[in-house]
């Protein structure tokens, strides 16, 4: 019925010529030695009626993959939305994604690289009036990961899903040089009877010299505990949870320098079951997304080592400076500490399962509380003449991801620190050519750190680390070379090393595990015009994770074959 | 569905012109303002982001030229996270873009513009004349900027 409908509307509203039509189509095609392949072709369209007061406007995503390159396989109109907007009031109806404040609450997303679409197949409204916005949200949304707590983990292939009902409003307005928003949100979940209700209060203060940003928000999640006579009843506990957000920036001629402070306290669990997503009924919704919290790495090696925010359970501080050294030249420097909200105790042996904890309000560097840290900072600029812009930084990460022991007898943490050092240098040669050099130098170490606490006097602690990899310290290299000619033809070359495998990584149950130490590809792209592209790829691609926005996925590797790309706008 | 899919397609291409909207958005005082208030008879609109290195490029290039079009008006829609807009207003005033009534950066944190000109990836460089799309670019090279300063001057001179 809805196909009809929109190829009716199409057809009237192109025959009168009143509606504005713009087509964007992307096709793609890849065929790898590992099974990495997928074919799949996009049409996003949008219609909208511009009129003096109003617009009408519908976007429709048609998708025909089989299989696509991440997710699940599609064959048609894969998202719609409609929508009403004017100066006051605005509509919609389809797949909304609404923001509300800087997200701590909601935050929609839709980022097809990563399968992760969090919009809400429903409705949306705003009144605006005279600075005070009022937004309406009520619709299905449905998530879906790969997760290893599942049986048939696939990295490509989604084996979760969580579908929900949202609704809720959200209310902001400006009182004096204060914006004040405040909003709630309650979601029903069928699937594990499960409600969840969010609240939420902010506060902006935007001014000549900075700016100061405070948002609170609470969650409350209830599961049903169903019709269960026979015992053992299982009674599930109301959860309550919540975080604290702050932030201020201050100006000081052309620098700025911005303090945050988050904590937050959603689903605060015990190491053995902190990364369980399927069991844990009241962590934080896909649909929340903490404002700033880490660096958002642009360099291929660095975006493997990034780290999201964990809304459930984190403490972290963020300090960036930035400003012009001179009129060519900017630097930034950046520096994150967080650590879980609790440091834990594994009292009486890792058996036994019973864990304490002491609360931790700043960051802690102890391992028993997940510590990370990272400084980065980064210089950018031009040369005099302007045609050599250049890219250099310096990483230093250090984190604790699993505390597996922390008995008397023996505390073992799996760690992994990094320092890495990224370069990026482009030169216009002349007004034909354009060339830029990539390297990036990585030194890596994971692995578990283990000690065996001696309880006998003048026996020294027995300290060991064993390396998740052939080598203590895994050293990677990425170097990648492209040319642009006229801007129409782009060539680039990549090269990717390591010197130690990571078979050990390997549990033997993922076929699609890549156990290679080097990746190297070509490629070749034509711009037909400025939106419409060909690119052509031969070559392997090594896998990892892959942040786009503070949401990272892993990617599985990409091991010898080809890939085509195809872009144009049919404007 | 194929049928449908292509039937879609040939239709829409027959029909196909853009003209810019008339939404309401952010800018970075927090401001809530209509886009043609910001356009004006020629005007240069960027989707750009913080991490984007092609989009800083192309902005840093602008900058060079911009002032010797004085009738164009610079948009520059941002499309980093909403937690992100200390830094957004950070990176601004450390990178100098000169803000004024004729150069604007718009948030867009909801995407509705980005999925409303399927703007990823970016940057996604528009030019406009009398708020109708007469120029889209996708993507940045140094020497690029021959192409969109050829560009401005055909629209203002039509």
């Amino acid at each position: 019925m809805i196909k009809k409908i929109f190829v009716i509307t199409v057809l009237f509203t192109s025959a009168y010529s009143q509606v504005d039509i713009s087509n964007q189509l992307s096709a793609r095609y890849g065929d790898s030695d590992n099974d990495y392949n997928y074919n799949e072709i996009y049409l996003d369209t949008k219609l909208s009626l511009n009129r003096e007061n109003y617009r009408l406007e519908s976007i429709l995503n048609f998708e025909v993959s089989d299989p696509p390159e991440i997710g699940l396989n599609a064959n048609g109109l894969d998202g719609y939305l409609f929508g009403f907007y004017n100066d006051k009031f605005s509509f919609e109806v389809g797949d909304i994604h609404q923001t509300w404040g800087r997200g701590l609450l909601l935050n929609q997303l839709d980022f097809q690289n990563l399968d992760f679409d969090t919009g809400s197949r429903g409705l949306g409204m705003q009144f605006n009036y005279e600075g005070k916005i009022l937004n309406i949200i009520m619709g299905d949304t449905s998530s879906r990961k790969s997760t290893t707590v599942l049986g048939n983990y696939d990295p490509r292939v989604p084996n979760y899903f969580i579908d929900q009902f949202i609704y809720g409003a959200d209310f902001s307005l400006d009182i004096a040089k204060f914006n004040i928003g405040t909003a709630f949100l309650l979601v029903d979940e069928k699937e594990r009877s499960l409600s969840h209700i969010l609240t939420n209060v902010r506060i902006d203060r935007s001014h000549k010299s900075g700016e100061f940003f405070m948002s609170i928000v609470n969650k409350v999640s209830e599961k049903d505990s169903g019709q269960n006579y026979l015992p053992p009843a299982i009674v599930y506990p109301k959860k309550d949870g919540g975080g604290v957000y702050l932030s201020n920036t201050n100006y000081f001629k052309n620098w700025a320098l911005t303090s945050s402070y988050r904590k937050f306290t959603i689903d605060v669990n015990d190491p053995v079951i902190r990364y369980n997503i399927v069991d844990n009924y009241s962590q934080a919704l896909d649909i929340q997304r903490s404002p700033s919290g880490f660096y958002q790495h642009t360099f291929r090696l660095l975006s493997r080592t990034s780290k999201e925010v964990n809304l459930n359970d984190e403490v972290g501080v963020e300090i960036q400076l930035l400003g012009p050294i001179n009129d060519n030249t900017n630097i930034a420097v950046n520096y994150m500490k967080s650590s879980s909200s609790k440091q834990w105790y594994n009292g009486l042996g890792v058996l036994a399962g019973d864990w304490f904890s002491d609360n931790n309000s700043l960051p802690s560097g102890s391992q028993d509380s997940y510590p990370f840290e990272e400084i980065f900072i980064e210089l950018s600029g031009y040369s005099p003449k302007g045609n050599i812009f250049y890219k250099v930084g310096m990483d230093f990460q250090d984190q604790v991801f699993n505390v597996l022991s922390n008995s008397g007898e023996v505390k073992s943490f799996e760690i992994t620190e990094s320092f890495t050092l990224p370069f990026l240098v482009n030169v216009a040669v002349n007004p034909l050519w354009n060339v830029e050099v990539q390297l990036e130098l990585q030194k890596l170490k994971t692995g578990f750190d283990t000690t065996i606490v001696s309880d006998v006097d003048g026996i020294e602690d027995n300290y060991s680390f064993n390396s998740l990899l052939s080598e203590e310290y895994q050293k990677n290299l990425f170097l990648a070379l492209s040319a642009n000619y006229n801007q129409k033809w782009s060539f680039n070359l990549s090269h990717e090393s390591t010197n130690s495998d990571e078979s050990l990584l390997d549990s033997g149950q993922d076929e699609s595990f890549d156990s290679s130490n080097d990746w190297n590809s070509v490629s070749l792209a034509y711009k037909f015009n400025s939106d419409h592209m060909l690119e052509l790829f031969y070559g392997s691609i090594r896998g990892g994770l892959d942040c786009t926005n503070g949401v990272c996925r892993y990617i599985q590797a990409f091991d010898d074959g080809i890939r085509i790309d195809y872009s144009r706008n049919l404007d | 569905m194929y049928r449908l899919f292509f039937l879609f397609l040939f239709i829409s291409t027959l029909f196909s012109q853009t003209n810019f909207p008339n939404s309401k958005v952010q800018l970075i005082d927090n401001k809530s303002i209509n886009l043609h208030n910001l356009t004006s008879e020629v005007s240069f609109v960027s989707f750009w982001a913080t991490w984007c290195l092609p989009c800083l490029k192309e902005i840093d290039k602008l900058n060079e030229f911009i002032d010797d079009y004085e009738n164009v008006s610079v948009i520059l829609i941002n499309e980093d996270r909403p937690g992100d807009k200390a830094k957004v207003k950070s990176f601004i005033r450390s990178r100098k873009y000169p803000i004024d009534d004729n150069y604007h950066v718009v948030f867009d944190f909801d995407k509705k513009l980005s999925r409303q000109f399927s703007a990823e990836p970016i940057p996604l460089t528009l030019i406009l004349k009398d708020n109708k799309v007469v120029y889209r670019k996708r993507g940045f090279y140094v020497g690029d900027e021959v192409e969109l300063k050829r560009q401005l001057g055909e629209a203002l001179s039509d």
